[in-house]
């Protein structure tokens, strides 16, 4: 029982971590790397849920995070196949500016 | 149970056939699949209609799993009616889109911005046959980053795409959109919303891409990191509502749940992680639509941000306990109209077609979640009036948005350019072109009114005043194009070819259907009455 005040305030902390990189940091790497830190840490949340349920483990949130695991694994293939095109073209991992974001003329 | 399971499940299961066998068949496969794809779901989904007409609500449990295991397939009025929704606007864009990309092919840079008038022009357009990069020297009266921004924004990736690629690839990613949201609209489980959800942003991310300038990468990048981080704070509300109630079934989480501290902390990130996905809040669809090619941006604007939306109604109506949302939902409301007042000023500030029409998508979506204090009370008959009002509001804003991105496209391909004030007499050179731009701006500005009847009868005339105040300023955005186009120029624009007939009559049959849209309002409705979270089945 004692995991459940633990695990899931490791699992708070962890995502927090991961909002406060994904959005300050501005290195494309270091940004995908975040969005799996908030991944892991709710995998870690749902873990210490079907661990509540003494002695059988409830098997649910095993298949949530399996589901979910698959799906991170694609989209960081994805956006790490993005990022190294952005850094093949122009030669930076940084997110440009949107030129005309506030309407004012080019 | 379901009479005949093979139509619901033939409904994802035939675009995502469809996907694979063009991406397995290669270039001009789609000629035929598409096609065929389309005409099969036409029949499953008149099967499946049926089916609901004449015996109420269907679900259907995969693989014979019962509830606290498996996933059912549900189907009721409301998802019938996203499902024809999705089909329509499928057939309106695959025609667009064979038309798009055929000229889409050859164009490299219609993005490519003329200078103002009254600036003087000095500089001139170099071609670069190899890369694409297109330069122009600046004027005085333009800062300085002039020239490097344009440069980089028409700069194409010579490896990214053989050419006539782009083309093909839009098919398959296509389909499997088509395929996931057909899947969203089907579930009855808060996690396979989520697993549906990725499934839109896996197949919208590389779509916008297919545009193939530095800036579609980034928009993809942006639009990737946000989705994700949209997702995932939507899986941990999830996680909260599993550790609180044990399931998340839409039928046994509306039965368990009770309003407490986990419950509120759910509640909050629901509301956040949709409000993101369907463009709402942060803003993100401006600059992810501005850089993604036509075919590409309607479907963002009419399904994706919609199948999110459709989450947060199935989830606010049918799951939370309704005696806490009073108070929030006039929080709502103001965040709402903060967001109508805000994105429908910032769209009459801009000088590009296509950024306009992306904050008029951000303000038309922010009126359907006026509809959230106008239902407030959910026992009361005004509320499924509200609730009623805020769907057929989002379907139509579905049809005319959709219209509006074809419609700028085919000016984009009259004028080659992005920027309105390069659009004067257009409505010269096509006239259709200005009919109907002219009848699917009058639509946008006319539709929030479906709103009154509920704010009348619920009394709340407060959000009378912020549709008032949306309903000029959209007027004057929509206008603001309209006088251009109805400019007599001295020297016409160029045009070179023919003027892509086809291209323009896509739109207007889109914006006459949502005209007519208003002649079945009856029939809609009692679409939407059946099994509604307001019919009998209702949770006391």
């Amino acid at each position: 029982m004692a995991d459940f005040v633990f695990l899931p305030l490791v699992s708070m902390g962890v995502f927090t971590i991961g909002v406060y990189a994904l959005i300050l940091d501005t290195d494309l790497l270091r940004k995908i790397m975040a969005l799996n830190f908030m991944a892991s840490s709710v995998f870690l949340l749902l873990i210490s849920i079907s661990s509540r349920s003494q002695p059988a483990v409830d098997a649910i949130p095993h298949g949530f995070i399996l589901v979910a695991i698959v799906i991170m694994v694609s989209l960081t293939a994805l956006a790490l196949m993005l990022a190294r095109r952005i850094y093949q073209i122009t030669g930076q991992l940084y997110l440009l500016e949107d030129e005309n974001e506030t309407g004012e003329p080019l | 149970m379901m009479d005949s399971p093979l139509w619901v499940t033939s409904m994802i299961m035939l675009p995502l056939i469809g996907a694979i066998l063009i991406f397995i068949f290669g270039r001009y496969s789609e000629r035929v699949l598409v096609p065929l794809v389309i005409i099969a779901m036409s029949i499953s989904l008149w099967k499946l209609f049926l089916q609901v007409w004449t015996n109420g609500v269907q679900s259907y449990p995969i693989a014979n799993w019962s509830i606290p295991l498996g996933v059912e397939l549900y189907v009721d009025g409301l998802s019938i009616a996203m499902l024809i929704m999705t089909f329509i606007i499928s057939v309106f864009v695959s025609l667009y889109a064979f038309k798009y990309f055929s000229w889409f092919q050859e164009q490299t840079n219609w993005s490519v911005p003329i200078p103002d008038k009254n600036t003087k022009a000095l500089g001139q357009t170099k071609n670069n046959k190899e890369n694409q990069i297109v330069i122009i020297e600046a004027t005085e009266s333009l800062p300085s980053n002039y020239v490097e921004t344009v440069t980089v924004t028409t700069k194409r990736d010579p490896q990214a795409f053989p050419k006539g690629q782009a083309n093909f690839l839009f098919w398959p990613l296509w389909l499997l959109l088509w395929s996931g949201l057909n899947a969203l609209f089907l579930s009855s489980n808060l996690f396979s919303f989520y697993v549906t959800l990725e499934i839109l942003t896996l197949a919208s991310v590389p779509m916008i891409v297919l545009n193939n300038t530095v800036l579609a990468l980034n928009a993809a990048m942006r639009y990737l990191f946000i989705a994700v981080f949209a997702s995932m704070v939507y899986l941990l509300a999830i996680a909260f509502l599993y550790g609180v109630v044990g399931s998340l079934d839409i039928q046994s989480l509306a039965l368990e749940l009770r309003s407490g501290a986990t419950i509120w902390m759910a509640i909050f990130l629901i509301f956040i992680a949709l409000t993101i996905k369907s463009g709402i809040l942060p803003f993100w669809l401006t600059s992810t639509i501005a850089n993604a090619p036509i075919p590409v941006a309607i479907l963002l604007v009419a399904l994706v941000i919609k199948a999110a939306f459709y989450i947060l109604l199935r989830v606010w109506f049918e799951v939370f306990p309704n005696e806490i949302l009073g108070l929030v939902s006039q929080l709502v409301g103001l965040i709402a109209a903060v967001i109508i007042i805000w994105a429908s000023w910032q769209a009459l500030q801009q000088r590009q077609l296509i950024r306009l029409l992306a904050y008029a998508t951000v303000a038309q979506a922010a009126y359907v979640l006026l509809i959230f204090p106008l239902a407030n009370g959910i026992t009361d008959s005004w509320s499924f009036d509200a609730w009623q009002a805020g769907i057929y509001l989002s379907i139509s804003h579905a049809f005319i948005l959709a219209a509006l991105f074809m419609v700028a496209g085919h000016i984009l391909y009259i004028v080659n350019s992005d920027f309105i004030h390069a659009m004067q007499g257009v409505g010269r050179i096509s006239p259709l072109t200005l009919i109907t731009f002219s009848i699917a701006g009058l639509c946008l500005i006319v539709l929030p009114s479906i709103l009154v009847n509920p704010i009348w009868q619920s009394g709340q005339w407060w959000w009378l005043i912020v549709i008032i105040i949306g309903t000029l300023l959209t007027a004057s955005y929509i206008f603001k194009v309209l006088m251009i186009l109805f400019t007599k120029l001295d020297d016409p624009v160029k045009h070179e070819g023919n003027l892509g007939l086809s291209m323009i009559l896509i739109p207007l049959l889109l914006s006459i259907l949502t005209v007519g849209m208003g002649v079945f309002e009856g029939e809609i409705s009692r679409v939407l009455a059946m099994e509604s979270p307001f019919g009998e089945i209702n949770r006391n």
